[in-house]
């Protein structure tokens, strides 16, 4: 029995987290482009304020600073339609990297009547410098007349920095708080798995149920071999699965015998398309086009997908976009495929079709399966064996009967015990 | 036709760019700017931008006038529209004819960008969309517990605010999975990347690369 | 008592969502509101709603034209509940986040208190006026949602698919809440894809099917006709399969079902 809580020593280093951040943050800032009001062709430059707060709640090097500006810049120059679309190839760069340098040497960390001002001043001088380059810029190589220079557009950044301002200030503490709730020592002890002893054999099919906030993600992400600083992390355990000792192995070699569909799959499809998804998975381990080719349209397949590789992720229905993420984890051939919650969005009909996917993947492909469930009428016949957590431990782990009648007789979670099972558990009780 | 290479493209792009900053006769810029023309209906993509198009347009006389009022000479003011909407043409034509992933490839490839910042150009395109029917979804929500959009432009500034906030934390929240999720995908493998989308440079751009260097060099020198 | 009458609504004039649909919901009622993915279920309440305009037909609350009424306007009326908490959600604590409709549709101070502190009481969230809305869990973040809704004092509440990702307690927590309003004189319009829901506290339910109105009468009406469930393109609720296996006859939910055991047990003894 051992403790996985940290196999990396440094939390954050080499985490992803800023990419994800800064993407999902410049995809907001481009919306409200487009939705904000424009006066006189000039709308409100919401990518500053974005990176800006991005930069803030991760901290970045400089240099990644002006990777995440370059960013900025060619998001800016590819749905703006400003009048100098270049100009912000120079702006964005520039000013990330000092936002970038200002927050990691937190030059304005400090407090103004017991309220820190750090992001109204970050916020401010970057879109001042943004705003102040790219106007300049626009200025000298369009040959704008001085006059709109000096008392159309610069007032224009001026008055864009003190939104940008305020915006920045009332946004950076609630955000930051959630940023780093997983970094909160309290909070990582809720969500830590203790006393987990659990054997998953090669080519079974398991299921996990649970209240909400029993564990089965974290069980799941455990298995999978996500980074542990995400999410509490699991201790006196033995989880062996597919004869692979779990808490003795690199997380590496866990994510590419493990594959996991999470709870929210949308944030799992990262590309345009279909095609270009599942391509993603192959060109992360360097394979030929040939090969991608040849691999992905086996997998689309599988999942009954073939023929959409040029469709728009976007366009998909919720089904679709399951199954779209299950192909990306099949594509790389992990042995064992881990999903959360796979039908919890999806109408009857969809369910139907996933599950169906999921016995042939694991009686035609010889696929470990192990899938967090609430709904247990869908998986009587592919089921064989089911655990039942509770409050972060593992409270048994059996045949679908001996657990749901380990659930009636204990009473826990027994509000998912199919009716037909609930009955014939009654009735069995009665006879006795 | 419009089978160049994305690198190509961009290439083409900034030359006619070039251009149009170092000519300083209005008569060849109008030239440039009927070339591009040309070249944007025969790509078939008008239909795609020719909203944009128009807009700029607009935007581009809206230009002209004002450096006329602000007292700058004919000749100037012409030369000053022509140029914005030219080089704003060159890039709203190149994105139209290029994939994003063609883009991306090209970046990192030839133009030595480290991966994870192609890869975040695209994931941002790719969550737009999504990220706006969200927004859509919280106006819905505002408006069915009550909201009527008012007439007052700060007033609906602020309205914005709102929805700014849980977008913004759905956001974060969001960012986490989707850090597990690559992460388990092998993205920050240090080991070499593939990229399915071709960008090797043909014959056929070089030569077109070739053309239209001399010719702007030639028409700088003239001009 | 709400009434629809050839209430028609297509995407860009071309495919038909809805075609010429006629119900009328008497007060007091539950209706669910059924029909396979596509089939324009979510589609009409967003109509009723005035969250869409439909193309023509016509619409009534009481006496009040609503056809072309806007969902600022109905807010006092009906309540809508979202499927998706997460996007539902926006104000800094709970206790904004109730207050909002109420604020928007003018209620005084005290008045806006009061209406915060009934919602928050009947769903269950009293004490947690200060926290954060995106960091309750999912089922609180539902049942915040409703009592959002609820603050504005509607007579009818929408429910779009509301127990989609919850777990067994919460959803069984949410039907309680449902009942019990209804109870209190609320009408309920819920969609749902899950006829054990229907078979249990539905008074009456509507099949759509391609638009269509397929079905409109009382859930025994529906799920005793085994053929005409499937041709509509629904399942049986599974108190009907298992009273079936048991030869209990019709058994629309879990306490007949109970009963009729009970029966046959004491009858055995």
């Amino acid at each position: 029995m051992e403790n996985k809580t940290a196999m990396n020593k440094n939390q954050n280093e080499g985490s992803l987290r800023w990419i994800t951040i800064t993407t999902l943050l410049l995809a907001i800032g481009v919306i409200l482009r487009m939705i904000s009001p424009s006066i006189g062709g000039i709308s409100l430059n919401w990518n500053i304020v974005m990176y800006c707060l991005a930069i803030m709640l991760c901290r970045p090097t400089p240099g990644q600073g002006l990777g995440i500006g370059i960013v900025a810049g060619l998001v800016a120059t590819m749905t703006s339609k400003a009048a100098l679309p270049y100009a912000n190839l120079v702006s964005e760069p520039i000013a990330g990297y000092l936002c970038a340098y200002m927050a990691s040497k937190r030059i304005f960390d400090f407090k103004l009547v017991n309220v820190n001002v750090e992001p109204a001043f970050m916020a401010f001088i970057t879109t001042i410098i943004s705003g102040g380059i790219f106007v300049t810029v626009t200025k000298v190589i369009i040959n704008l007349p001085i006059n709109i220079y000096l008392y159309a557009m610069l007032p224009t950044v001026g008055i864009m920095a003190i939104l940008g301002m305020i915006v920045g200030q009332i946004l950076y503490k609630p955000a930051n708080k959630i940023f780093n709730v997983s970094n909160n020592e309290k909070n990582k002890n809720k969500y830590t798995l203790n006393h987990m002893n659990l054997t998953i054999n090669k080519g079974s099919f398991t299921v996990v149920t649970g209240v909400n906030g029993s564990g089965k993600t974290t069980l799941l992400l455990t298995i999978a071999g996500a980074r542990i600083n995400y999410f509490g992390g699991i201790k006196n355990s033995k989880l062996i699965v597919n004869d692979i000792d779990i808490m003795h192995t690199e997380l590496a070699e866990l994510n590419h015998q493990v594959g996991m569909v999470m709870a929210d799959y949308e944030g799992q499809l990262v590309t345009e398309t279909v095609g270009d998804e599942i391509a993603f998975s192959l060109e992360n381990l360097g394979l030929e086009l040939n090969e991608i080719l040849k691999k992905r349209s086996q997998v689309l397949e599988m999942v009954g997908l073939s023929g959409l590789e040029d469709r728009l992720i976007t366009s998909l229905s919720g089904g679709q976009k399951q199954r779209l993420a299950i192909a990306t984890v099949l594509v790389v051939d992990s042995s064992i495929l881990v999903l959360d919650e796979p039908i919890a969005a999806i109408d009857p009909e969809g369910a139907i079709e996933i599950y169906s996917l999921l016995k042939e993947l694991n009686t035609k492909y010889h696929k470990t399966i192990i899938v967090a469930e609430h709904d247990l009428k869908y998986i009587s016949d592919c089921v064989t064996q089911l655990i039942v957590l509770d409050n972060g431990e593992l409270k048994y782990a059996g045949t679908m009967d001996e657990c749901l009648s380990f659930m009636y007789h204990s009473k826990v979670y027994a509000e998912a015990i199919p009716l037909k099972s609930k009955i014939y558990l009654e009735l069995g009780d009665q006879k006795c | 036709m419009f089978n160049f290479a994305a690198l190509t493209k961009i290439i083409l792009a900034l030359i006619i760019s070039l251009c149009s900053i170092l000519i300083n006769d209005s008569n060849v810029l109008f030239g440039l700017l009927m070339i591009e023309l040309i070249v944007m209906i025969s790509s078939g993509k008008i239909n795609k931008i020719g909203k944009a198009v128009v807009m700029l347009g607009i935007f581009s006389l809206l230009l002209y006038g004002i450096q006329l009022l602000c007292g700058s000479s004919v000749e100037i003011s012409l030369i000053s529209a022509l140029r914005m909407v030219i080089m704003s043409f060159s890039v709203m034509l190149m994105l139209a004819t290029t994939k994003t992933q063609q883009i991306t490839a090209a970046l990192v490839k030839q133009c030595y960008m480290p991966y994870s910042y192609a890869f975040m150009v695209t994931a941002v395109l790719r969550f737009v969309p999504d990220i706006l029917a969200e927004s859509q979804a919280i106006r819905e929500v505002q408006a069915c517990r009550g909201y009527r959009e008012s007439a007052n432009p700060f007033k609906r500034l602020m309205e914005y605010m709102i929805i700014i906030k849980p977008m913004v934390f759905r956001a974060i929240e969001r960012s986490e999975h989707m850090a597990i999720s690559l992460e388990m995908r092998g993205f920050s493998r240090t080991n070499k990347r593939t990229f399915m989308a071709e960008t090797k440079l043909q014959g056929i751009d070089y030569s077109v690369l070739l053309v239209a260097t001399l010719s702007s060099a030639m028409l700088v020198s003239l001009f | 008592m709400l009434k629809l009458k050839d209430i028609n609504y297509s995407y860009n004039k071309k495919d038909k969502v809805l075609d010429c649909i006629t119900l009328e919901i008497h007060e007091g009622e539950i209706v669910a509101i059924a029909g396979r993915n596509g089939s324009g279920k979510t589609t009409l309440t967003r109509i009723i709603m005035g969250i869409m305009n439909a193309d023509n037909g016509f619409m009534q609350l009481d006496d009040n034209d609503i056809t072309k009424a806007i969902p600022a306007d109905m807010a006092k009326y009906i309540g809508y509940v979202f499927q998706n908490p997460d996007r539902q959600l926006f104000a800094s604590s709970v206790f904004e986040e109730v207050a909002y409709a109420p604020k928007k549709l003018g209620f005084n101070g005290k008045e806006v208190d009061a209406s915060v502190k009934k919602a928050l009481d009947a769903t269950g969230l009293t004490g947690l006026e200060q926290h954060s809305p995106q960091m309750l869990s999912r089922g609180l973040k539902q049942r915040l949602a409703i009592a959002s809704a609820l603050a504005a004092k509607p007579r009818i509440l929408i429910l779009d698919e509301p127990t989609t990702g919850q777990d067994c307690r919460e959803r069984t927590i949410l039907l309680r809440l449902m009942r019990k309003f209804n109870l209190e004189g609320m009408t309920i319009i819920l969609v749902t894809h899950d006829m054990d829901i229907i078979a249990e506290h539905a008074h009456k339910v509507v099949v759509l099917e391609k638009g269509l109105l397929k079905f409109n009468g009382t859930p025994l009406e529906l799920f005793s006709n085994e053929a005409l469930t499937l041709k509509l393109g629904l399942e049986l609720p599974e108190a009907v399969h298992v009273g079936e296996e048991y030869n209990l006859g019709i058994c629309l939910t879990p306490r007949e079902l109970y009963k009729k055991l009970e029966e046959r047990n004491h009858s055995h003894v």
